[in-house]
């Protein structure tokens, strides 16, 4: 689905077509700070998002906003139906549907990597022990982590961690994958590894918003690529429009400084 | 061997005597040890006496432990009822079995254990040691010795650790009240001194307390004490919540565990893990702490010696009475450090917290 295909689903006909996420007028202050200024996004089903830009520029905190780790002062940030507001039982629901992949991988360290995987299951979801396992060993073996088990977090290289860090997210069945940096944190080689099985994931149809630099990936599975800049949302395109014809001036020496410009 | 000898040897001259004023210094130090060391074995062993009825079979130079071994079960019991004394016996049982289902694979959630405890700990106590439903009332005026440390020490850890948990979340809260609440408390119980406290439940509490209503003199020791060692737990225990990275909570949060579940699956585990040896050390001093009762009347292990060197046929008995006591706690002491440092090994063999990224 490309950009101008989404602006034409803008009435919805039916349910199963409603926009999955849909942020209109997002301001987000902290103190007096202003770090995310009117900003409009409208994600589908499936869709994957590429967001990128500057250090500083609110791109965390905007998607810290989509799972309510952040609160947001003015606009609305609807969920899969679920406006995110002070309700506490919405915000639970929503989070059990939208996974998170942080740079710092954030495994629990006191759990082996099976446990870590289905905790959540078995205490949220409510999974027997026995489903939870079941449903975990299916990742461990779709992110290559398999031999590695029953191994603690710390035994691990940063890669295997990021990887087994995704598999815990996927292990709740989200709808919804988001990802801040996740290869910001690891040595170079580790990176493709993670990279492939965030591609494995995007080809599988799951709906994504990846915060990053790799450019490599944008280019492979984006839809949209967003560039923003001081708290705005400042370009929205399809990855081929993006890299080769960006509109904006900031935009043009982001790429630059990044090598991204083919 | 030889070789390992001679690096030590080698290593003792160059540390303590490399010039003639450290030499002579170890020297004198080592005389004087000698002395000290030589003197107490004589007293503690060479000239004891161990057996006999009275004062009289003492000896100058020498303990006499008879006054112990004949004094046994009153350091032991106090001066609780002989013939009742099984009922201690069954209440230390019952209260060790209780510690069974911490090592069951099978039971999942130790902190049912725990509340359990909680629960019953008091009504066994109440039960045997105090007496009822059939079985005769022992005041507890008569409690003492060791038991009555015991049960100080571990009524009084039992209920100060969850308070201690919570004081120490409401001391992070980010509602002001509770947080306001739990720091005052938290500042209050650790500005003033334990002495105080215990001043407090036993003299002024029952003043206040509306007519015909008695509370024992014991449960108002237990409460003051776990006043205070839940102050100084709750800020042994917030130290380690600020070691438990911000990533960890938003984890938890992002894979939709609230509050409750949160703390307990994901962030006390790694807490209790931080604190271990620390948790360990103040336990340590509670215990030893618990020998202030003795200023309001209670006879606890060391309470007990005045008591019983009083008895006209062992007058003058205090040193070996104090210095028994005063074995009995280091062991004890001494079997819970060695257990805390046992635990922290082998829970540092695992991360504690936070993943290098
Ligand atoms: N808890 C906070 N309190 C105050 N200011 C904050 C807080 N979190 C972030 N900020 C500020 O908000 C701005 C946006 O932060 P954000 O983390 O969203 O940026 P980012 O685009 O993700 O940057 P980076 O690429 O460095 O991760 C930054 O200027 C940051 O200093
Ligand atoms: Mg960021």
């Amino acid at each position: 689905m490309t950009a101008a295909e989404e602006k034409t689903s803008e009435a919805p006909a039916n349910t199963a077509e409603a926009p999955i996420i849909e942020i209109k007028d997002l301001n987000k202050w902290y103190d007096d700070f202003h770090v995310l200024i009117d900003v409009n996004l409208t994600v589908n089903r499936g869709e994957k998002i590429v967001i990128c830009g500057p250090s500083g520029s609110g791109k965390s905190t905007l998607i810290r906003c989509i799972n309510r780790l952040e609160k947001h002062q003015k606009g609305d940030i609807v969920v899969m139906g679920h406006e995110l507001t002070e309700n506490t039982k919405d915000v639970s629901l929503i989070r059990r549907e939208v996974g998170m992949v942080f740079q710092s991988f954030n495994l629990f360290p006191h759990l082996t990597i099976l446990q870590n995987l289905t905790l959540a299951p078995i205490w949220i979801r409510k999974m027997s022990q026995r489903d939870a396992e079941k449903i975990a060993w299916k990742y461990l073996k779709r992110v290559n982590i398999a031999e590695h088990a029953l191994k603690f977090p710390s035994q691990l290289s940063g890669g295997q961690q990021q990887r087994a860090a995704i598999a815990r997210s996927l292990c709740m069945q989200p709808k919804i994958m988001l990802f801040d940096e996740p290869t910001s944190a690891l040595d170079p080689e580790m990176v493709n590894e993670v990279l492939d099985v965030m591609v494995k994931l995007a080809e599988e149809g799951m709906t994504m918003l990846c915060v990053t630099h790799e450019m490599g990936f944008a280019r492979r599975v984006a839809d949209q690529v967003i560039f923003m800049d001081e708290g705005k949302i400042v370009e929205s395109q399809s990855p081929e429009k993006f890299f080769s014809e960006p509109e904006n001036e900031r935009t043009r020496k982001f790429l630059k400084q990044i090598h991204a410009i083919s | 061997m030889n070789n390992k000898l001679y690096g030590r040897i080698k290593s003792i001259r160059h540390d303590y005597f490399n010039t003639p004023v450290n030499a002579v210094l170890s020297l004198v130090m080592i005389f004087l040890l000698a002395k000290v060391a030589i003197w107490f074995v004589n007293w503690a062993f060479i000239h004891a006496v161990w057996t006999g009825e009275t004062s009289e079979v003492a000896r100058p130079g020498g303990a006499t432990w008879a006054f112990i071994i004949k004094k046994f079960r009153f350091f032991l019991f106090g001066f609780y009822p002989k013939q009742h004394i099984w009922r201690i016996l069954v209440t230390l049982v019952l209260m060790g079995a209780s510690f069974v289902p911490y090592f069951m694979k099978r039971v999942s959630h130790k902190v049912l254990v725990f509340v359990a405890h909680m629960v019953l700990w008091p009504f066994v106590i109440g039960l045997f040691l105090a007496g009822g439903l059939g079985l005769e009332k022992v005041s507890t005026n008569n409690w003492g010795g060791l038991t009555l440390t015991f049960i100080l020490s571990a009524l009084g850890l039992l209920y100060s650790f969850p308070i201690g948990i919570l004081l120490a979340l409401g001391r992070r809260s980010e509602q002001r009240i509770i947080r306001i609440l739990s720091t005052v408390y938290i500042e209050f119980f650790r500005g003033i001194p334990l002495i105080t406290i215990l001043f407090m439940s036993s003299v002024v509490v029952p003043f206040f307390l509306p007519s015909g209503v008695a509370i024992d003199k014991i449960i108002r020791v237990v409460i003051g004490m776990t006043f205070f060692q839940s102050a100084y737990l709750a800020e042994v225990i917030r130290g380690g919540l600020q070691a438990v990275p911000e990533g960890q909570y938003e984890a938890a949060d992002s894979l939709g565990f609230k509050f409750g579940l949160q703390q307990y699956l994901i962030i006390m585990p790694q807490v209790l893990k931080i604190t271990i040896a620390n948790i360990g050390g103040i336990s340590i001093s509670f215990i030893k702490d618990t020998t202030l009762v003795l200023i309001i009347g209670m006879f606890d292990l060391l309470g007990i010696v005045k008591p019983l060197a009083s008895d006209s046929n062992w007058l003058g008995m205090e040193p070996e009475g104090l210095i028994f006591a005063g074995l009995v706690y280091w062991v004890i002491c001494f079997a819970i450090s060695r257990l805390t440092y046992k635990i922290e090994v082998k829970v540092n063999t695992l991360p504690a917290t936070g993943v290098k990224a």
